[in-house]
């Protein structure tokens, strides 16, 4: 009993979608609409079951001061200060848009603002930025013409890197065309490739499950 | 091969086989010391607008005043360089061309982002005499969880969706989402991302289930996968990363970041260019060197 209930709301609510996209008959659509609000609000849940979880660790880690329990500290501090300096913005929010009579009315002087304006937005940038040093280290060792293969993916990347900035033109003019052909032709017909063989396996996994041949949510 | 010879070699040698191998940090210093250097001494570079990116302007500029747009901003500040320039050009040729913007976002950190740039093109249209009013020609209808079932959502009922926006308003009650609720409403979608879920979600989860016009914003990793919707028209047009963006802005007539960012990526490119030809260069010439001293022992 535990194993089939899972199986039959999966297959319900897998069936439905399907029918929803094929069908024109207007029922169908109505049922797996109010299946995706559901759908929805379960995921808005798994937010507040993340958070809770985070919580959960952290606290024990903290408590029990285990290794880094400082960071995780930070981590609970900093995560209580934007959901209290959220929460506020978001009710001097709707307040200030009842006064308005229902328009909305946005506040950015608020802490929330601050934080993600002067913390969270530079680290996040920073973190990003970095991805460039690591990516010029990468390109450096990784793209060496070791055999055929490697030299093809060698020259198409050259020509893609150059190609794609202002100065490419400038040092030839046909760096550009060059460029936009390896996008256009070659690329376009490898991504195509694999999106096709990407769906039809998602059709065959998707099938899979909705029949319960195979149950990857029953697991962990 | 003599004494002095061979020392030749095996000194060509040891350089070859240290700079194969180079320590990673220097590369970080160079890559570092490029792009301060550029920032701080700007070049501009002449900018070459590519087919996709002139569609997806094209697209926008047909769009008849009034006409309702869905904006999606799915990105967060870690890509903010990228497509920020892009974000801002479009919003601001759309809210020029009398267009009401309806926002909303996938993304976590997204409204945020939406705000941002609100704040910036709202208040240089204001200082320009063009006053725009949120809830009437534009609005944040904030974050939706649920990725690909979110945009199925979205497309069926935006207010089912959305039942209040950012602000905590009840979004049936704006004067900006009176007359309409699905995506067979919206006169265009754009979406503006960085990955997943993005551009190609909103494909297939919605383009190819509601044949509603759509262009797309992405980072230039992304890029590359959109070429093939880009053919079968299921994509008007898209822009492509920092230097789409600055193409963009070169259509739109007002050069911003994006066009000042050009010179230092062009010489970081070509700074990562030379790096992987010339380690390929040596890794030839250190193979070359053995091999010749191999045959003459």
């Amino acid at each position: 009993m535990r194993n089939r209930v899972p199986v039959f709301i999966c297959g319900f609510v897998g069936i439905f979608m399907i029918l929803k996209y094929f069908s024109t008959y207007s029922p169908f659509a109505k049922i797996a609409e109010e299946l995706e609000q559901w759908g929805m609000v379960t995921l808005s849940f798994a937010i507040v079951l993340g958070v809770l979880n985070l919580i959960k660790i952290n606290l024990k880690a903290v408590m029990e001061r285990k290794k880094d329990w400082g960071y995780k500290l930070l981590l609970l501090v900093s995560m209580f200060t934007m959901m209290i300096a959220g929460g506020v913005k978001w009710y001097r929010e709707e307040m200030a848009g009842r006064a308005t009579g229902g328009l909305p009315v946005a506040i950015h002087d608020s802490l929330f603002d601050f934080m993600f304006d002067h913390v969270y937005f530079p680290l996040s940038a920073t973190i990003f930025a970095l991805l460039a040093f690591f990516v010029a280290s990468a390109a450096f060792r990784a793209f060496r013409a070791k055999n055929v293969h490697a030299t093809l993916l060698l020259v198409a990347a050259v020509i893609v890197m150059i190609g794609r900035v202002p100065i490419g033109g400038a040092i030839w003019k046909g760096f550009p065309w060059l460029q936009e052909w390896i996008m256009t032709w070659p690329n376009t017909a490898g991504q195509r490739a694999i999106q096709i063989g990407a769906a039809i396996g998602m059709i065959a996994t998707g099938l899979r499950v909705i029949f319960g041949v195979e149950k990857p949510y029953l697991k962990g | 091969m003599n004494g002095s010879q061979q020392d030749i070699s095996t000194g060509w040698e040891r350089w070859l086989e240290r700079f194969v191998a180079l320590d990673r940090r220097w590369i970080f210093l160079v890559l570092g010391s490029v792009v301060v250097l550029f920032l701080v001494v700007p070049v501009s570079m002449p900018v070459t607008v590519s087919e996709q990116v002139r569609a997806m302007y094209e697209t926008i500029e047909a769009l008849p005043p009034g006409a309702r747009v869905h904006l999606s901003i799915d990105y967060g500040p870690g890509s903010e360089a990228e497509l920020w320039p892009q974000h801002i050009a479009i919003l601001r040729q759309l809210l020029e061309k009398d267009c009401k913007v309806i926002c909303s976002s996938l993304w976590t950190d997204g409204p945020p982002m939406i705000e941002k740039a609100f704040t910036v093109v709202v208040g240089q249209l204001e200082r320009e005499g063009k006053k725009k009013v949120r809830g009437v020609d534009y609005v944040n209808l904030g974050f939706k969880a649920g990725d690909r079932v979110a945009i199925a959502k979205i497309g069926s009922s935006f207010k089912g969706a959305f039942p209040t926006d950012y602000q905590g308003n009840p979004t049936a009650n704006l004067p900006i989402m009176q007359g309409w609720d699905t995506y067979r409403d919206i006169d265009l979608l754009i979406t503006i991302a960085v990955g997943d879920p993005g551009a190609v979600e909103y494909i297939q989860q919605a383009q190819s289930r509601y044949g509603m016009r759509m262009v797309a914003g992405v980072t230039a990793v992304i890029s590359p996968q959109l070429y093939p919707y880009y053919q079968s028209r299921n994509l008007l047009g898209f822009v492509g990363g920092l230097a789409g963006a600055a193409e963009y802005e070169k259509l739109v007539g007002r050069p911003g970041y994006a066009t000042r960012g050009m010179f230092i990526q062009s010489a970081v490119h070509i700074l990562i260019v030379g790096l992987v030809l010339a380690g390929n260069a040596a890794q030839f010439w250190l193979w070359w060197l053995r091999r010749r001293k191999g045959a003459r022992v």
